[in-house]
C-alpha cells in the first residue's frame, strides 16, 4: 500500500476528478457486463429450448393457428388449449418415416385456484413419451403416480404440497430444472390424472370437446421423432397430407425463428455496447488530455524532487488503474443488480427463452469485464502519461512564474 | 447539507418505495380488476416507505447526535423490514412471472437495501461526528 501512497494522495486530493473517472469506467463495465450477461442468457435459453423440445415434428390442431400458438406457449408460457381427435396419434404412428409419436393434452387451470393466475397443465403418456420423461427423470427417480404432478421451475409451490386444480387435490412430486422457456410455468401429469382433471373441468362448465361434439378422447399435440436418416421435411409433408384438421410443424423451423430473433437482439445489444464504449472512451481520452495542462506544474515539481520519467508515467498509470478498477467493480456490481433480480422481467419483455448462466460463467464474465475496463482506462491514459513524463520542469515552472 | 446527506438519501429511497408501491413497482392487478394475495404486501410497503420518509424528515430537523442516531437506527429497522416484507413476512403470488415477483419484490429489496445502507452510514457518520 505504501508504494501507492502518492497515488492515493493524488486521487483523494481531487475528489471530483476521481469520482468522474470512476463513474465513467463504471459505466463502461456496467454496459459490457450487463450486455454480455443478457446475450449469454439468451443463447443458453435457446440451447435449453433445443434440448427440451426433443422432437423433430409437432402435430397440432389447425385451430392452433399453425405454429404461433405453440411457439407462444413454449416461449412465453401463454396458455394453449386446443384439441383434436386422439385417433390422429395412430395415424401419425402409421406414417412412413415416423419412429416415435407421443401425445400430450393441454389444459388451463382456473384463475385464482392456486396461483392467482391460470396455469398450463400438460398431460403426457408415460408409456410412449420421449419428450417430458427424460426431463422429469432429472428430478424424480420413480414413475409419476396418479393424481401426482411435477411443477415447472417457476411455479412457487413446494414439493410435497397439495396443488388444487379444479378442486382436485394433486400432490407435487417434484420440481423441474429451469429451462428459461414458458414450460417453466407449466404443470405436468400423467394421462390418468389429466382425464380426471378434464372431467373436473367439464363439471365446472369448461368444455374441451372438439367440434364434432362427440366424447372421443382428445389430444392437444403429438410430438414426433423421425427414423434416423429420414427426410424430416418429407415426413412433415406426409403428416400434413394425412392428418385432417391438423398442422405438422417442424421444430427446426420454430428454433430458426427464435434463433433469428435472438440474433437481432444480440446485434442490438452489441451495437449499444459499442456505442457506449466509443462514447465513454472518447470522453476518457478528452478528460486525460485536459489533465495534461492541469497537472503540468504539479508533475514538474515531482521531476525536480528527483522522480524519473518512468516513475512519473508509472504514477499516472497507477492512478488510472486504481480509478478504473474501482469503477469497473462498481459497474459490474450495478450490472449484476440490474440483470439478475429482473431475469423474469427481461425474459417476458424480450419474449425469448432466457436462462442465466451458472455461477462460474458469471464470475468469469465479471472478471473479464473488469480486466477489459481497466485495460481500456490504462490505454486511454497512456498518451497522457508519456506526454506528462516528458515535461521540462525548469521551463514549465518559469512559465507559471 | 453535508450533515444531512444520508438523511436526504434515505428520504429519496423511502419516497421511491412509497410512491413505487402504489404505481409501477406495486402489486399485481388482474385484468378484471381483482387483487392477488400480494396486495397486502403492497400496502405494507407503502406504510413502511412512509415511516422511513417521516424518520428521514425528522433526522434533518433534529440536531442532537444521540437522537439522530436513534432515528437512523429506527430507519435501519424499517429498511430491513422493507427487505423482508415481500415474500418473507407477507405472501406474494405463487408464480415467478407475476408482476409482484418479477418487478415489485426485486425492486423493493434493492431500494430497501439501499435505504438500509444509507441509514447504517448515517449511524457511522453520526458516531464519528464531534458532539
Amino acid at each position: 500500500m505504501k508504494r501507492f501512497s502518492p497515488v492515493f494522495r493524488n486521487l483523494t486530493r481531487k475528489p471530483g476528478r476521481t469520482t468522474a473517472l470512476i463513474l465513467l469506467t463504471a459505466f463502461l463495465a456496467l454496459s459490457l457486463f450487463a450486455g454480455t450477461m443478457v446475450v449469454s442468457s439468451l443463447r443458453r435459453g435457446l440451447g435449453s429450448m433445443e434440448n427440451r423440445l426433443g422432437a423433430d415434428i409437432i402435430v397440432v390442431p389447425a385451430e392452433a393457428e399453425s405454429k404461433s400458438s405453440l411457439k407462444n406457449m413454449l416461449l412465453q408460457g401463454t396458455i394453449g388449449t386446443f384439441y383434436m381427435d386422439a385417433s390422429a396419434v395412430d395415424k401419425v404412428r402409421e406414417t412412413e418415416g415416423v419412429q416415435k409419436a407421443s401425445a400430450q393434452v393441454f389444459l388451463s387451470s382456473m384463475k385464482a385456484d392456486c396461483c392467482s393466475v391460470k396455469v398450463q397443465i400438460i398431460g403426457f403418456d408415460p408409456e410412449n413419451d420421449f419428450v417430458v420423461k427424460p426431463w422429469i427423470a432429472e428430478s424424480l427417480n420413480r414413475p409419476l403416480g396418479d393424481m401426482e404432478i411435477v411443477i415447472g421451475n417457476r411455479v412457487a409451490t413446494d414439493v410435497g404440497e397439495i396443488f388444487r386444480i379444479y378442486d382436485q387435490r394433486c400432490l407435487v412430486a417434484a420440481r423441474l430444472a429451469a429451462t428459461g422457456t414458458g414450460l417453466d410455468t407449466a404443470v405436468y401429469c400423467n394421462m390418468n390424472t389429466m382425464h380426471a382433471l378434464l372431467e373436473a373441468a367439464e363439471e365446472k362448465g369448461i368444455s374441451h370437446k372438439i367440434d364434432t361434439g362427440n366424447d372421443a378422447e382428445v389430444v392437444s399435440a403429438i410430438y414426433v421423432r423421425t427414423l434416423p436418416g429420414a427426410d424430416v421435411g418429407l415426413v412433415n409433408n406426409r403428416l400434413n397430407g394425412k392428418i385432417r384438421k391438423a398442422t405438422a410443424v417442424r421444430t427446426t423451423g420454430m428454433l430458426t425463428e427464435v434463433s433469428d430473433s435472438l440474433g437481432g437482439v444480440s446485434r442490438t445489444v452489441a451495437v449499444l455496447i459499442a456505442a457506449v464504449w466509443i462514447l465513454a472512451l472518447v470522453i476518457l481520452f478528452i478528460a486525460f488530455a485536459m489533465m495534461v495542462n492541469e497537472r503540468r506544474r504539479e508533475l514538474a515539481v515531482y521531476r525536480l524532487v528527483g522522480m524519473s520519467r518512468s516513475m512519473l508515467s508509472g504514477m499516472i498509470l497507477k492512478e488510472t488503474a486504481l480509478c478504473s478498477l474501482a469503477g469497473a467493480v462498481c459497474g459490474v456490481l450495478l450490472g449484476a443488480l440490474a440483470v439478475f433480480p429482473f431475469t423474469t422481467l427481461i425474459e417476458t419483455s424480450l419474449k425469448l427463452p432466457y436462462l442465466a448462466p451458472g455461477t462460474g460463467t458469471v464470475a468469469a464474465y465479471a472478471a473479464l469485464a473488469i480486466a477489459v475496463t481497466v485495460a481500456a482506462g490504462c490505454a486511454a491514459s497512456l498518451h497522457t502519461a508519456s506526454k506528462l513524463s516528458r515535461v521540462d520542469p525548469g521551463s514549465t515552472l518559469r512559465e507559471g512564474a | 447539507m453535508k450533515k444531512n446527506l444520508f438523511a436526504i438519501l434515505l428520504m429519496i429511497f423511502a419516497a421511491v418505495i412509497a410512491v413505487g408501491s402504489v404505481t409501477v413497482l406495486g402489486p399485481c392487478v388482474h385484468e378484471d380488476g381483482s387483487k392477488g394475495p400480494c396486495a397486502d404486501a403492497g400496502k405494507a410497503l407503502l406504510i413502511d416507505g412512509c415511516v422511513m420518509a417521516i424518520l428521514a424528515i425528522l433526522i434533518t430537523m433534529v440536531n442532537r447526535r444521540g437522537l439522530r442516531m436513534a432515528l437512523f437506527a429506527a430507519a435501519l429497522c424499517a429498511a430491513v423490514i422493507g427487505i423482508l416484507l415481500p415474500g418473507v413476512l407477507m405472501p406474494l403470488c405463487k408464480m415467478d412471472t407475476m408482476h409482484c415477483r418479477a418487478v415489485m419484490q426485486p425492486s423493493m429489496i434493492i431500494l430497501s437495501g439501499a435505504a438500509a445502507v444509507s441509514a447504517l452510514t448515517g449511524i457511522i457518520t453520526e458516531r464519528s461526528r464531534k458532539a
